[in-house]
């Protein structure tokens, strides 16, 4: 079995593009109102920490994912019984993505063709590129950030004439409660979801590089986030904000340079599929790779047709409606993914360092 | 599997993809879609439900001639989603809406309520929410784009164009239909609409826009004619140009300022257990026109027009506001959003008793009028002797 290596600057841009996936365009949890970017910035610091966390098990557990650690800590029985949930989650999670991008294209983009359509697309590109292996998904990463970004810049730049700065006062409006209720959504959704990458730490070069691909990209993310999140603030104001699903739609729509530069919404919405796209693949591969770990598979590639086909499927039936997927991702998600995202890398970081002293305790090496 | 067996496979594969996978999923042409140039909407007394009136461009017009068609279609309905397909089985092709550039509606209705009128513009995504509103001070809005029965162009298309230079005279808002909705909901902020009316004069009928419609909350409960809704706009910092007529010494119009910036400062203050509202215009203007032979370096200095300017400016906006404040209690200028801002704690307490608080609203307002230039001439004509 071949082993696959893609150097730090592609693993960047997939935590990157992995993080500002689908909030780039379902925006973040908005309780705050226009206080909403102190959340933000609170969201990232207490991410940074956990990164932190992760990036230790990295050095801990070299050359091994999410699920040998699991497998190592717990033993056999317990162990293969969380990379269970870790596969149900990652699984999970790609079918929210995939239904976010449907909703997306069934409510603005393409609102006559069926949901089941662009999302069985861009599933199948996915399960490609999953097949192909993470070095493709690392090339591509690299190549559609610079895209991805560049086509954020354009558009933060083209919608200043439209920013009204009295809607950031004033200031911390309704108090600090709602800010730290968002912060825990934000923290949630998106910038703790990167715990998939877990799954894929047998790609990462070096002993330490880990801490390295895991800050600056979250870092990066959350910049970029910021960014997008205060300028659609700015152009729609705290109230109609709040009423959108798409906040980012609605504002590149009223950018108007000299009534000849308009609509340009829908240009827009490409990067939405570019971050979309690497997100959904990096869930399906940790997915497969899980599988395959659980049922001792030569490789996850056997899998990766069916759990790739399995997600698209359950993206169709995963919600009733869009009202339901805006309430489950801004209310229930940040309860449901703290199991995955961080309980369970905690116990495992603990019992980690706990048998990691043991053992330099008792004699020299492990290995 | 290799040869030729699997390169027929892929030729065959890239053939099938070809057919079936390229184009659009629902594609259709423009001459089957009638394009909406604008809309009128008014209150349909015989079913107490609501009319709609469409402007609508007219493709079939042929391209030899150098004006558009256009067409004309009115229907009655309960919501306006209905009637909007509804008027398929008229005209029989699907009405495409992304072009409308225009929405007029009638009084009686802006005074029963607006959001039942303009939120499915707002919700659909075959409409824009970036179409221009306006309130008929006619008694139909359906008049409006009747006119061009007469005129032979799309009234919608000109109001539009209208809108564009209103910047030029600013005696109406210009109000596209989020910016509406933003009003309303923003707390401390009370929306205005631009009014248009069909002037007839010398048996020449013509539509013009000037004056506001006020709201409260989404119903209309005043208007404010052209002149009042200048003041208006200084006092909202919307101000982009027009003209300020100022009388000589003795009180006659004679001097043309043409407004080439203003800027408006609201400041609520607390003073004396009272709140108060500062508000301090800032205008540079440009000496267009003098109707005299009068010495500008003389008695009536330029300095001098500028102050008296400027004292005519502040005692209209004052003039306005109170008019406002009595009539309306309507808070059009957005000083509850600028006491929010300021001083979100004493805004907390005054929220909910907010359209009283504003009627008695103390407020102070200082106007400062520059004359930068004199347009080409250095000084006024002079009468030979």
């Amino acid at each position: 079995m071949g082993k696959e290596i893609i150097p730090a600057g592609q693993s960047i841009s997939i935590v990157i593009l992995f993080i500002i996936g689908s909030s780039l365009f379902m925006g973040t949890s908005g309780e705050s109102g226009n206080s909403s970017w102190i959340a933000l910035i609170l969201a990232v610091l207490l991410t940074l920490p956990l990164m932190l966390i992760y990036a230790r098990l990295h050095v801990l557990f070299p050359g091994k994912n999410l699920y040998d650690m699991l497998i190592a800590v717990f033993g056999g029985f317990i162990g293969r019984l969380f990379c269970c949930l870790y596969i149900w989650y990652t699984l999970h999670l790609g079918s929210l993505v995939l239904r976010n991008y449907g909703e997306f294209s069934k409510t603005v983009a393409l609102t006559s063709t069926p949901m089941l359509a662009p999302m069985l697309i861009v599933g199948l590109l996915c399960i490609w590129a999953v097949n192909a292996g993470m070095e493709v998904v690392g090339r591509s990463a690299k190549f559609l950030l610079l895209f991805t970004l560049a086509v954020i810049v354009v558009v933060q730049l083209l919608s200043i004439p439209k920013f009204e700065y009295q809607h950031l006062q004033p200031l911390l409006d309704s108090g600090w409660g709602p800010v730290f209720q968002d912060m825990a959504g934000t923290f949630t959704f998106p910038f703790a979801e990167i715990v998939v990458f877990l799954g894929a730490f047998t790609v990462l070069p070096r002993k330490g590089s880990a801490v390295r691909v895991l800050i600056s990209g979250v870092v990066i993310a959350g910049v970029i986030i910021i960014g997008v999140s205060v300028r659609n603030l700015l152009v729609l104001g705290p109230e109609i904000l709040s009423s959108l699903y798409f906040p980012s739609y609605v504002a590149v729509s009223r950018i108007n340079i000299g009534d000849f530069l308009t609509r340009i919404e829908g240009s827009s919405a490409i990067i939405f599929v570019t971050s979309l796209f690497i997100k959904v693949s990096l869930c399906l591969y940790v997915a497969c790779q899980g599988i395959a770990r659980v049922f001792k598979l030569e490789s996850y590639r056997s899998v990766v047709l069916q759990t790739g086909l399995i997600m698209v499927c359950m993206a169709d039936f995963i919600y009733k409606d869009i009202t339901q997927m805006q309430y489950f991702a801004y209310h229930i998600y940040k309860i449901y993914a703290l199991p995955f995202q961080v309980f369970i890398p905690l116990l495992l970081w603990i019992t980690a360092e706990i048998m990691a002293h043991r053992s330099t305790g008792r004699e020299e090496d492990v290995q | 599997m290799k040869g030729p067996a699997s390169r027929l496979l892929a030729v065959l594969l890239a053939v099938c993809m070809l057919v079936s996978l390229s184009g659009c999923w629902n594609y259709s042409e423009i001459d089957d879609m009638s394009i909406v140039a604008g809309v009128a909407l008014d209150t349909n007394k015989a079913d107490n439900n609501i009319q709609m009136t469409v402007e609508m461009v007219d493709t079939q017009g042929g391209l030899q001639d150098n004006e558009t068609g256009f067409k004309i279609l009115s229907l009655s309905g309960d919501t306006i989603f209905n009637i909007a397909r509804s008027m398929i089985s008229i005209t029989g092709r699907k009405l495409f809406w992304s072009h409308a550039k225009v929405i007029i509606i009638s009084e009686e209705l802006a005074r029963e309520g607006l959001i039942k009128v303009i939120d499915w513009y707002s919700r659909d995504t075959e409409t824009r929410a970036d179409v221009f509103i306006f309130i008929s001070g006619e008694q139909n809005a359906r008049q409006v784009l009747d006119l061009n029965s007469t005129k032979k162009t799309i009234i919608s298309f000109e109001l539009a164009q209208m809108m564009r230079d209103e910047k030029f005279t600013g005696t109406a808002p210009v109000v596209e239909i989020w910016d509406f909705i933003d009003k309303l909901e923003t707390p401390g902020k009370n929306a205005i609409a631009p009014l248009i009316n069909i002037s007839e004069v010398n048996g020449q009928k013509n539509e013009r826009v000037a004056g506001a419609a006020v709201f409260v909350g989404d119903r209309m409960v005043g208007k404010l004619d052209g002149k009042e809704t200048q003041f208006t706009l200084f006092a909202k910092n919307d101000i982009k140009g027009g003209v300020l007529t100022v009388d000589n010494e003795r009180g006659i119009p004679t001097y043309s300022l043409e407004i080439l910036s203003s800027r408006t400062k609201v400041k609520p203050v607390w003073t004396g257990g009272k709140l108060q509202l500062q508000v301090s215009t800032l205008t540079h203007t440009g000496l267009d026109e003098v109707m005299s032979t009068v010495d500008l370096n003389g008695k009536e200095s330029i300095q001098a027009i500028e102050e008296r300017a400027s004292a005519d400016l502040q005692e209209q906006i004052l003039a306005v506001i109170r008019k406002v404040q009595r009539e309306y209690q309507a808070d059009i200028f957005g000083f509850g959003k600028a006491v929010h801002d300021d001083m979100p704690q004493i805004w907390h307490g005054i929220e909910k008793r907010w359209p009283q608080e504003f009627k008695e609203l103390d407020i102070k307002v200082t106007s400062k009028v520059v004359i930068q230039s004199t347009a080409k001439s250095s000084r006024t004509i002079k009468l030979g002797d």
